[in-house]
């Protein structure tokens, strides 16, 4: 009852599970919950980068992750490409079938292309939510890889960038993995790719989001109203420039 | 829609919400500005907006202490003024932790 209070205090809770067993067992699922992968910092070595993955591994932690976040320390390249996984780590990291949301910032999907569901398909029946920070692609690589997850609720998408590389992976392949739900939330921050939605619109028979939160994706409101019209309950603008309506 | 738009194209495109379960349009406020100018334009459209569908309007103000007490203290001026007069009910005003960090950004209030 007490560690149920204190699921968003990591050092009360660490605390709490070196008081007794049942404490810890009480405390563990609160404490795992999330993953979060960084590369290691500036200086950590292209072999250790997913070095957390076999710690959770032999401590048998893996079942506890729920959410993994992947982000990059300022100033260093993306480290969170296919390269970077080596047999074992990929094993432990297809081992992560509970996973429900998924944080990724700067993923750059082309990289994953063609294999994606290779690196991310285990993710296809338990995840709800994606939240993508910079992610780079083009549009229709980016409805390709959110088709992977059919259970997915909710989406969050800021700052994506459009990089078509030299060797594209052609479009026509790109066929949808399937149906999302999407009856969830849409926060879309800058990010003005229409085709995303035009996309994810015809393999999915329409979009179902019930609240919105739009910022600089101007291009995308109508299409999204007009695909949520029978669901929308909320709305959200942001005004930080005070020019609403100019 | 919040800064690309012309001033008409606002309640144009919110027309086209058709769902009979919308209810509440919230509004981020993250900073505070002297010259207020730009509510009573801002007001307007919500005005019209109004006029196309009814909502229940927010004002989730994410702002550090000091901006957080002069946005509620302008606000009170609108309502005083009687530039939200349109609305069915007296907006309502949600306080959130301003959001910094780039994991946050996109965490739902």
């Amino acid at each position: 009852m007490i560690i149920a209070h204190l699921t968003h205090e990591l050092g009360a809770l660490e605390a709490c599970s070196l008081t007794c067993r049942s404490w810890y067992i009480a405390a563990a699922p609160h404490l795992h919950n999330t993953l979060t992968l960084t590369g290691g910092g500036p200086d950590a070595h292209s072999d250790r980068r997913l070095e957390p993955l076999s710690k959770i591994h032999k401590l048998g932690l893996i079942p506890l992750v729920k959410t993994i976040r992947v982000g990059k320390w300022p100033g260093t390249s993306c480290w969170f490409i296919p390269q970077a996984f080596d047999r074992l780590s990929l094993r432990y990291f297809s081992a992560l079938t509970n996973v429900h949301t998924l944080q990724l910032q700067y993923l750059e999907i082309y990289r994953f292309i063609p294999d994606i569901e290779r690196y991310f398909g285990h993710f296809s029946q338990t995840l709800r939510s994606i939240t993508l920070y910079d992610p780079c692609c083009t549009p229709r690589q980016l409805s390709h890889f959110l088709s992977l997850f059919p259970n997915l609720g909710d989406i969050g998408i800021q700052d994506a960038y459009e990089y078509v590389p030299c060797a594209t992976f052609p479009v026509a392949e790109l066929v949808p993995f399937s149906a999302p739900k999407l009856r969830g939330r849409l926060a879309l921050y800058n990010t003005p790719w229409v085709e995303i939605w035009t996309d994810l619109i015809a393999s999915c028979g329409g979009l179902r989001f019930r609240h919105m939160e739009l910022r600089d994706s101007a291009n995308c409101t109508p299409i999204l109203f007009e695909a949520c019209a029978e669901t929308l309950e909320t709305l959200r603008f942001n005004t930080s420039e005070g020019t609403f309506g100019e | 829609m919040v800064n690309q738009h012309q001033p008409s194209a606002a309640p144009e495109v919110f027309s086209t919400i058709t769902s009979h379960v919308f209810f509440e349009l919230v509004i981020g406020l993250s900073r505070y500005e002297a010259d207020l100018s730009w509510a009573v334009r801002f007001f307007g459209v919500l005005r019209r907006m109004h006029e196309v569908r009814h909502f229940k309007l927010v004002f989730l103000l994410e702002a550090f202490w000091d901006a957080r007490q002069k946005l509620m203290e302008a606000l009170d001026a609108v309502i005083v003024k009687g530039l939200l007069d349109f609305l069915d009910s007296l907006p309502t005003i949600r306080i959130a932790q301003p959001r910094h960090y780039q994991w946050d950004v996109l965490d739902f209030v």
